[in-house]
């Protein structure tokens, strides 16, 4: 099961269609997982990956060997994918199939995806500037906005990340200034 | 008479301090009402919240993400 550029161009569509189905489930850091450690295992153990290479073994054969070894060990649509690889004769493409989904899900990791909940809906130019500046602080490659328009904020966006929150809203604003008169006026 | 002296002495810092937590509690409902209302509608002027979202950008800086 080497990974050369044949392989690589048929395992494509599979790793692509794998991407999108964790995206769409959210179980993407599970297959994600499931696909290093199989990597590793599979790294390690020459005899199992020429076994299922095997076209002289049926598909029956390759179904209830993964069944005994991997089923217990991966996610349930980690396993019924490496199945339909096996109906459909391109379980041999294993390998190439874990490297090319997870060159997909290392190229997304270096995509910073940052909510963004503003007072007034963003301009396209607004959006660029704030791209922009944001790639400027995170060295980030590429940075994915997801925005969306909450009034009650008054004025001004807050930006959220895994990490932080950054408040810029005019509700945040009158929310300090509630807390400073709170603290500044004396009984 | 000391001691009902004390007891009503008590009782009375007891309300007025009710009272000055009630005054404050509304001179900041107050000011805040106000300043939200005066926030709303300079901010709902598009010009002032394009403006606004503009000046933010270009001062967000640092380490921050």
């Amino acid at each position: 099961m080497s990974a050369n550029p044949l392989a690589a161009k048929i395992a494509a569509p599979y790793a692509r269609a794998l991407y999108d189905f964790s995206v769409e489930q959210n179980i993407m850091h599970q297959i994600t997982a499931d696909f290093q450690n199989l990597e590793v295992f599979l790294s390690k153990t020459e005899d199992f990956t020429t076994y299922l290479s095997n076209p002289l073994i049926s598909a029956d054969k390759k179904r209830e060997i993964l069944e005994k070894t991997l089923k217990s060990e991966l996610n349930t649509q980690t396993f019924k994918f490496l199945l339909v690889l096996v109906d459909r004769d391109r379980i041999n493409l294993l390998d190439a199939v874990i490297d090319s989904y997870l060159q997909l899900v290392y190229r997304l990791a270096s995509i910073k995806m940052i909510e963004v909940s503003t007072a007034f809906a963003f301009t396209n130019k607004q959006k660029n500037m704030l791209i922009k500046k944001l790639k400027e602080l995170t060295n980030a490659r590429e940075i994915r906005l997801v925005i969306t328009v909450d009034s009650s904020l008054i004025g001004g966006f807050l930006i959220k990340t895994n990490s932080r929150v950054l408040d810029f809203t005019i509700k945040n604003q009158l929310q300090k200034l509630a807390s400073h008169l709170d603290s500044v006026l004396e009984i | 008479m000391t001691t009902r002296f004390s007891r009503a002495l008590a009782t009375f810092r007891t309300k007025e301090r009710q009272i000055f937590l009630e005054v404050k509690q509304q001179i900041i409902t107050l000011v805040l009402k106000r300043t939200a209302a005066r926030a709303q509608e300079a901010f709902g002027q598009k010009e002032r919240a394009t403006a606004l979202i503009n000046e933010t950008i270009t001062k967000i800086e640092g380490d921050l993400l």
